[in-house]
């Protein structure tokens, strides 16, 4: 239910806390033609791994929030869900049907309904806006009860919705050329109520609003759920309107669910490193923001043609596991961490390197002066003494052209069981499994 | 308050296009203290890039600079100047006049003493030369500059920072030293990429959105500029990545000591970074003042509006305070002659159908509003009646 204004009045309200959507081990893999930066990446002609096995349930009349950074898979959800894309495997179920089983999905574009992000690109520039409202009564052949003139009832329809979105009927005729921004996701608003929907996917809805304008339509959007008993999948990057919209929240990493709470739980207490590091990277509009210490995330995302093994997060984590009985901090253990990745990457220069030494002194220079180069290029914390010899003899490998043999000699000592095993359960990540 | 390194001064920008002119920087003044970070935020249409661009003296035409000074502290020019022709205007104290200086002097000095960053790094770089050639070429631009201003072109320009320089000072460069090289991977390291030397190799495409930022950092930093100008530098990135961004700005900006205009429409990024912040609505600055002016006492209702707006993330219940109505229209034809914001304004009063002057406001020395209410305490019965500004 919303927070907002709990709905009194309203229908069905018996029925909430039932799930409407259900969504199981959704998968979503892309078989694209590889770009350059794929393959430098290494990640071959993998298939893009949009989404990647998620879970989880709508209840009626709830705003789940959806959140995660660029290119984790949100949009892509949202759009497998509404069958706008077919699923790689897994199932949706509405109502308690899986769509995979109905024959015709007809009745539920009708019910479920998407408002994306661009106001611009989703209304027809050369259609009046009106008509853009009355479109989908008209595909779909509302009035359903056979009463009265259907061009008429048409007509108030679009005028009722128009004026509840906060417009007004004189404007209907205008073309989208003529609204600002906040003004077209308004009769994006109206179009997407048009049918009465239960469910509405709602897709970074006020990104591309400035944020006066935003605070406008987020409440709209609250309110409109609330009068119409709405429930609302919000699929946002922006964590304060997150928690400002949503009543639970899922967050996402590279294609799957990393951690589902309560919006309330998932602000004051996050579980998942991912989540932890996600809210403290978000500056405050608060004059002690400028004291705030925040040790953001090292390092990119991985591609999601080539996820790392194990937990997805591993690569930027700051609090991998190390092996039983090594006794190490987890800032040198990173450090090792990074080295390994870089070799399973092959992503270590080592003919610069040499190319350099070479430069600087006579004839050519042996591998373990190479390898002491390279650690000191690519180690910058103090590592304790069997580490640091470990470490030089993996990067003595490498310089001998050896990388298997390199991966070994490290994993043998520091493989994690972050790279090994795939975290589950509704927070994903090892440090909360028992 | 101390002796400011900028003093801009009713600095005016339009451009003539053909649907009319665009009011896009009005009347815009403010002062930058040498080593602090001076925010500029507003709403997408304000005129902060603009005014950024009028900083740097990189307004392109159909735009002009109509009005207004840039006054940048540089002693040895100002006396100079004035030794030349003691009447001058261009030099004020020990203040030169960008806008009044001479070509020569003004593309010298901008390219030598500003630099400039852009929320998008890619166009920024040439796409077929390799990050540290471009990043060792603005090394060596400088060098060239400090040592013959008129020697340099450079094959990267037209590419974002590097345009920006080569504008500035005529250049070619197609032998970059060893030594720039060398320099080059020093700054990649100092803005936090790993491995700076193999990375310098590499080409643009092969950066990833928030190194390439960094990246551009790195090359801004190389003609070691006395301002920088950063027009929206995280706005593209994730916030993590933009949390990183923001760090190494910080850290850049306590070790160099740095002047820093940052512009955003991110109010946390101007809470982390900024000492003093301007905030802009029309092409105007309607207040400025310290930080805690603006989040403790906000004297113009557009800033109350604009914080009254943003969902926080340490509180999820307060519901939201929108500014009613649109961001408006630059088109001069379309200004209407009052308070800009009086349409939108929910304590819009008669007397605002005059346009206001800046006010102090309550707080700090530099606290000034454009706003009757930092004079006047606001009595509901001078409101204009409901619905006044609805269109007919
Ligand atoms: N090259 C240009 N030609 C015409 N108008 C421009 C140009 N650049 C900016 N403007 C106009 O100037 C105004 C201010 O723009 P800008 O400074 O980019 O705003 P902000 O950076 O605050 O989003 C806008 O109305 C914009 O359309
Ligand atoms: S499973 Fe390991 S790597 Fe993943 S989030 Fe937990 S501690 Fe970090
Ligand atoms: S001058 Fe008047 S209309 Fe403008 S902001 Fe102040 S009170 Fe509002
Ligand atoms: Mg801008």
């Amino acid at each position: 239910m919303s927070r907002d204004t709990p709905s009194v009045e309203t229908a069905p309200t018996d029925r909430h806390g039932e799930a409407l959507v259900s969504v199981r081990d959704l998968e979503k893999h892309y078989d694209t033609g590889v770009s350059l930066l794929d393959r430098l990446l290494g990640g071959g002609s993998n298939p893009v791994r949009a989404v990647d096995g998620v879970s989880f349930d709508i209840n009626r009349g709830e705003t789940l929030g959806l959140v995660g950074e660029s290119g984790c898979g949100k949009s892509t959800v949202g759009q497998t869900i509404l069958r706008l894309e077919s699923p790689t495997a897994g199932s949706v179920s509405f109502d308690g049907d899986p769509l995979a089983e109905r024959g015709d999905l007809t009745g539920f574009r009708r019910n479920a309904q998407i408002l994306f992000q661009d106001p611009f690109s989703s209304l027809d520039p050369r259609m009046p806006v009106g008509e853009s409202v009355r479109q989908p009564l008209e595909i779909h052949d509302w009035p359903w009860d056979g009463q009265g003139n259907p061009a008429e009832r048409r007509h108030e329809r679009v005028a009722e919705l128009i004026e509840r979105v906060g417009l007004s009927t004189t404007q209907l005729d205008r073309y989208p050329g003529e609204f600002s921004g906040g003004q077209l996701q308004r009769i994006g608003i109206a179009r997407a109520l048009a049918l009465d929907p239960d469910f509405v996917v709602l897709d970074e809805p006020t990104s591309a609003l400035d944020v006066s304008v935003q605070a406008q339509v987020l409440n709209l959007l609250a309110d409109l759920q609330s009068e119409f008993d709405l429930t609302y999948l919000f699929i946002s990057h922006d964590l304060g309107v997150i928690r400002y919209i949503c009543d639970r929240i899922a967050v996402m990493y590279l294609g799957e669910i990393v951690e589902t709470a309560p919006a309330e739980q998932l602000f004051t207490d996050p579980r998942h490193p991912y989540t932890e590091a996600l809210l403290e990277s978000v500056p405050r509009v608060d004059l002690q923001e400028r004291e705030r210490d925040i040790d953001p995330l090292a390092g990119d995302v991985p591609s999601p043609r080539n996820p790392p093994s194990g937990c997805r997060f591993r690569t930027r984590c700051p609090a991998v596991i190390p092996p039983d009985g090594l006794d190490i901090e987890q800032e040198s253990f990173r450090a090792i961490t990074d080295v390994r990745d870089r070799i399973a990457d092959r992503e270590i220069a080592v003919e610069t390197t040499r190319d350099a030494l070479a430069e600087t002194t006579e004839g050519e220079p042996g591998e373990e002066r190479v390898a002491a180069r390279l650690y000191d290029r690519l180690v910058d914390v103090e590592l304790p003494e069997p580490e640091r010899r470990r470490v030089q003899e993996g990067l003595q490998a490498v310089a001998a052209g050896e990388w298997d043999r390199a991966a070994e000699h490290l994993r043998e000592r520091y493989e994690s069981v972050c790279e090994t095993d795939h975290p589950t359960g509704q927070v994903s990540c090892h440090l909360f499994e028992q | 308050m101390g002796e400011p390194i900028l003093r801009v001064e009713d600095l005016t920008t339009r451009f003539f296009t053909e649907e009319g002119q665009i009011n896009a920087v009005e009347g815009v003044s403010f002062d930058v203290e040498p080593g602090e970070v001076f925010g500029i935020v507003g709403e997408s249409g304000s005129g902060k890039s603009v005014t950024a661009l009028s900083l740097v003296d990189l307004v392109e035409s159909p735009g002009r600079i109509t009005n207004g000074s840039v006054w940048f502290r540089e002693p040895a020019l100002a006396a100079r100047i004035r030794e030349d022709d003691p009447d001058t205007a261009a030099a004020d104290g020990e203040m030169v006049d960008l806008r009044r200086l001479d070509d020569n002097e003004r593309r010298a000095l901008r390219g030598t003493e500003f630099a400039m960053i852009f929320q998008d790094p890619m166009s920024s770089f040439n796409p077929s030369i390799t990050v540290g050639t471009q990043i060792a070429e603005a090394v060596e631009v400088q060098r060239r500059a400090t040592a013959n201003p008129r020697a340099v072109r450079s094959r990267t320009q037209g590419f974002g920072l590097l345009k920006f320089l080569t504008t500035s000072m005529v250049p070619t460069v197609d032998y970059v030293s060893e030594e720039s090289r060398d320099r080059a991977v020093e700054l990649l390291d100092t803005v936090g990429i790993p491995d700076p030397a193999s990375r310098a190799t590499e080409y643009p495409h092969q950066f990833s959105g928030g190194m390439l930022q960094r990246a551009m950092i790195a090359q801004a930093l190389a003609t070691e500029p006395s301002v920088l100008v950063a027009d929206e530098p995280t706005t593209a990135l994730d916030v993590t990545i933009q949390a990183q961004i923001l760090n190494t700005l910080g850290d850049l900006q306590a070790e160099y000591g740095m002047t820093t205009v940052l512009i955003t429409h991110n109010l946390g990024v101007i809470a982390r970074m900024c000492d003093r912040v301007g905030v802009m609505y029309a092409g105007e600055f309607v207040e400025r003042g310290s930080l805690e002016d603006l989040f403790e006492r906000p004297s113009h209702p557009y800033t109350e509006g604009l914080l009254g707006s943003s969902p926080a993330l340490d509180n999820g219940d307060r519901r939201l305070q929108p500014i009613a109505g649109n961001v408006p229209s630059l088109l001069d034809e379309e200004m209407p002659d009052r308070c800009y914001f009086a349409d939108r304004c929910p304590k819009a009063m008669s007397e605002c159908l005059d346009k206001p002057p800046e006010f102090d406001a309550d707080g700090s020395e530099g606290h000034r509003a454009r706003c009757y209410l930092a004079r006047d305490a606001y009595d509901p019965g001078d409101a204009l009646p409901e619905g006044y500004f609805d269109e007919s």
